[in-house]
């Protein structure tokens, strides 16, 4: 009856529509930028060159907040699964839930002992569902390399640099390496904050999983006894 | 099965193919159109944990980004407004629309501005912009019914919107069906006539893209017709279990609400009664009320029998065997004494009110001539103190429908009888139903005695004697669907709409009755259905009327329209 129904009512997509709408709408939202990066080319004497590197700057930029918002979240969110899980195990004897947790809790556990490159594939390997990552892993290594080498310089967050930027136009070079490591220790540090959430949860793994070892002998220990 | 099962695959085509955990987010219209064809334990299998309206959706600020919203509204200004401000703020991880209806494009591009942070997945137009609560019967629960029964000449406000909603609703009626029918009204009805109008503009040159299928069979019937042309049939006392329940207590999305009863656990105060749901109901919802009284006593036996051999547990077997029937056991219960409360329930009524006295006086008015008697009998009941106030006027209203122009004096003795005897009454209401619903505006033979053959055959009934006095009324309706059967219905009395005429005879026919259906016509149609007799028939009204709510109506349009004629 459903299967053949399913054929028989009518409906009509607009997604499509309603996608290209947004688009346009983004596009002529998209002029005000544009012009002023017209504006700043006429000012300056030799055009070309600063001005892709504002570019490309910008676009670093951009890609590096995205990855601090979205070890944020993650962060957040692998809390909030924190809780949730000592809330469940508090209700519920059964094995399933913490089955699943020992896997990462295992994998977490090697953490700190983790190489730079390796650290990358871990990154790259972790589902930041909210974003979308664009780089490659090549580009991540290369990230964490950068990590190691530059030393930390200042903690002003990225966006507040790029607005300075925009008015420092002469000493570029160096506005350019500096923000570059500000952008990158900031990643370094919610890195660092992320190792230690997940330390703290496998521990609260492990010790799941000798209560659920406990109360699982207590229930063998249980039945044995009311069958006797 | 065609209605329900249409609304049911557009929420189940629109649940199925988004994955994980879904909030399901509806308005106070589409909130009745899922209830009556999903139940919440099929919304939960779907991974829909929260059902929310989207006024009060918006009150709450709480992030829940792990949630999908799935968004089923009808797409009317005040739902665009909600999402425009939602979607600015988003709570939730991803938002899929669904619409009820065709969405304007100054409505496309309105959200499509809001959405700044892209969260809009997909946006849909699902045709299901009515309530299917039977198989073969929707409504459309529009607040303001009485509206119909005010003249168009003074074009009161919101007389549009109850057209629109018609009009909306019809439509996505043939959207769902893949159909685009001829449409035929009734000629004395002004609101019909606007009604079909309009249909026929959306569908044959507004939408006419939409609404192409390419289809070669015949086309489908759409006939738009008056509650006014019979308003017998809601003022009648009913014995069928369904039409009995609504007239009695009230029906309201399939579900009865009988906290009034009072003594009830709270679990029973609001009991469902679905045809869909509920295997005893469907078998017996068209059966009379001595019949519906025999099957709960074999219900009530089955269920004794069931609880006894639950009584007697011995081994571990049996015990194991209890705890996997447990969960039937316990709807089987649930079921038996829902069923039981409402009989019990409706008896006592019947008792208090003296329905069998008073409902063969009714049947005997709508069906049988003879003025004479029938001015002795209705006059014996408004001197019997035992009678209520609600029964006098059904009685004073059915006999003043049937013998307007016999007994000019005689009428007026009743009426004042009437205003002496009920303190209740409002002065005039039965002359405002003449004026309304009088013979002068009707086009059906009501009655059965305008032309011979309709004579004819009424004799012929009263030779062969009936089988039940107080379920021996047929609505106009029955006689109009016979009509369309053999051709007969008359191109003069029922106009077609533009040029699209029918060609043949149809398989489809949509009847909407502008005003409200009842339950007596919606069992006359499923019987009629179920008798194969190759045209299927689908009823729909703006509500679905009890007496209670035919009067509420008629109050309300007689108070606005004395209002305007004061001003004017």
């Amino acid at each position: 009856m459903t299967s053949s129904t399913t054929t028989t009512t009518k409906y009509r997509d607009r997604t499509a529509e309603f996608h290209s709408i947004t688009q346009t709408l983004k596009k002529i939202g998209g002029i005000a930028p544009v012009h002023q990066n017209k504006s700043y080319q006429a000012n300056n004497s030799s055009p070309s060159k600063p001005l892709l590197s504002y570019t490309t700057r910008s676009e670093f930029n951009k890609k590096a907040s995205l990855i601090g918002s979205g070890v944020h979240e993650t962060s957040q969110k692998i809390s909030r699964l924190a809780q949730c899980n000592q809330i469940a195990t508090k209700w519920c004897s059964s094995w399933e839930p913490i089955k699943c947790l020992m896997m990462p809790g295992a994998f977490i556990w090697a953490l700190p002992s983790i190489k730079p490159s390796e650290f990358a594939l871990l990154v790259t390997g972790f589902h930041f569902q909210s974003f979308e990552l664009e780089m490659g892993s090549n580009a991540l290594q290369q990230l964490a390399l950068d990590l190691r080498r530059r030393p930390a310089v200042d903690n002003t967050p990225s966006q507040h640099m790029e607005m300075s930027m925009l008015q420092q136009v002469n000493p570029r070079q160096e506005n350019y390496t500096e923000s570059r490591a500000v952008a990158l220790h900031n990643v370094e540090s919610t890195i660092s904050e992320l190792g230690g959430i997940f330390t703290h949860l496998a521990t609260m793994v492990v010790e799941q999983g000798e209560l659920a070892i406990r109360s699982g002998f207590f229930l063998g220990y249980l039945l044995s006894a009311c069958f006797i | 099965m065609v209605l329900v099962s249409a609304a049911r695959d557009y929420v189940n085509r629109m649940l199925q193919d988004i994955s994980g955990m879904k909030v399901l987010i509806l308005d106070s219209q589409t909130v009745s159109i899922v209830s009556v064809v999903y139940s919440q334990s099929e919304l939960l299998q779907k991974e829909v944990f929260l059902v929310e309206l989207v006024d009060s959706i918006s009150k709450s600020k709480e992030s829940m980004s792990h949630l999908k919203a799935v968004y089923f509204l009808r797409p009317t200004l005040e739902n665009i407004q909600h999402l425009r401000r939602q979607l600015a703020n988003p709570r939730f991880g991803e938002s899929h629309l669904f619409f009820s209806n065709m969405l304007k494009d100054t409505q496309i591009h309105i959200l499509a501005d809001s959405d700044e942070q892209e969260v809009v997945q997909q946006v849909q137009e699902y045709y299901a912009d009515f309530v299917a609560i039977d198989p073969y019967h929707f409504t459309l629960n529009i607040p303001s019914n009485h509206m119909y029964m005010l003249p168009a000449v003074v074009d009161p406000p919101g007389l549009q919107q109850f057209c629109d909603r018609i009009v909306d609703g019809i439509s996505t009626v043939f959207l769902a069906l893949k159909r685009r029918p001829v449409i035929r009204y009734q000629r004395t009805s002004d609101i019909a006539k606007r009604i079909a109008q309009e249909t026929s503009k959306l569908m044959y040159q507004q939408e006419s893209g939409l609404f192409d299928f390419r289809r070669t069979e015949i086309s489908p019937l759409l006939l738009i017709v008056d509650r006014r042309d019979d308003p017998v049939t809601p003022l009648l006392n009913q014995w069928t279990y369904q039409a009995m329940v609504h007239e009695l207590i009230g029906i309201h999305d399939n579900k009865v609400d009988l906290s009034s009863t009072g003594k009830l656990p709270k679990d029973q105060q609001e009991v469902v009664l679905s045809s869909e749901q509920d295997a005893f109901f469907k078998a017996n919802m068209y059966e009379n009320f001595g019949d519906i009284g025999m099957s709960i006593k074999r219900m009530v036996d089955d269920f004794q029998q069931v609880a006894k051999s639950n009584q007697n547990i011995q081994t571990i077997e049996d015990m194991a065997k209890f705890v996997d029937s447990y969960p039937e056991y316990r709807k089987m219960h649930g079921n038996v004494s829902k069923h039981v409360t409402l009989v019990t329930e409706m008896s006592k009524i019947v008792g208090e009110r003296r329905l069998m006295l008073i409902s063969e006086r009714e049947q005997d008015l709508a069906c049988n001539g003879g003025q004479v008697a029938a001015f002795e009998a209705v006059t014996n009941l408004l001197n019997n103190e035992s009678v209520s106030d609600i029964d006098r006027l059904h009685l004073v209203m059915l006999y003043a429908l049937r013998y307007e122009k016999e007994s000019p004096v005689q009428l007026m003795q009743l009426f004042n009888k009437l205003a002496s005897q009920s303190p209740k009454y409002k002065p005039g209401l039965v002359q405002f139903l003449l004026k309304q619903a009088g013979v002068d505006k009707r086009t059906g033979d009501l009655y059965g005695n305008r032309d011979l053959l309709n004579i004819a055959r009424n004799m012929a009934r009263g030779l062969k004697g009936v089988e039940n006095v107080y379920t021996q009324h047929q609505p106009l309706l029955f006689q109009t669907m016979e009509s369309i059967i053999k051709g007969r219905l008359r191109d003069v009395d029922y106009p077609f709409v533009g040029n699209h005429f029918q060609q043949g005879r149809p398989q489809d026919v949509v009847i909407f009755i502008v005003g409200g259906t009842t339950y007596e016509e919606s069992r006359s149609v499923a019987l009629q259905n179920a008798s194969n007799s190759g045209t299927r028939f689908i009823l729909g009204g703006s509500v679905v009327l009890n007496s209670k709510r035919f009067l509420k109506d008629l109050e309300e349009a007689q108070r606005i329209a004395k209002y305007s004629t004061n001003v004017v």
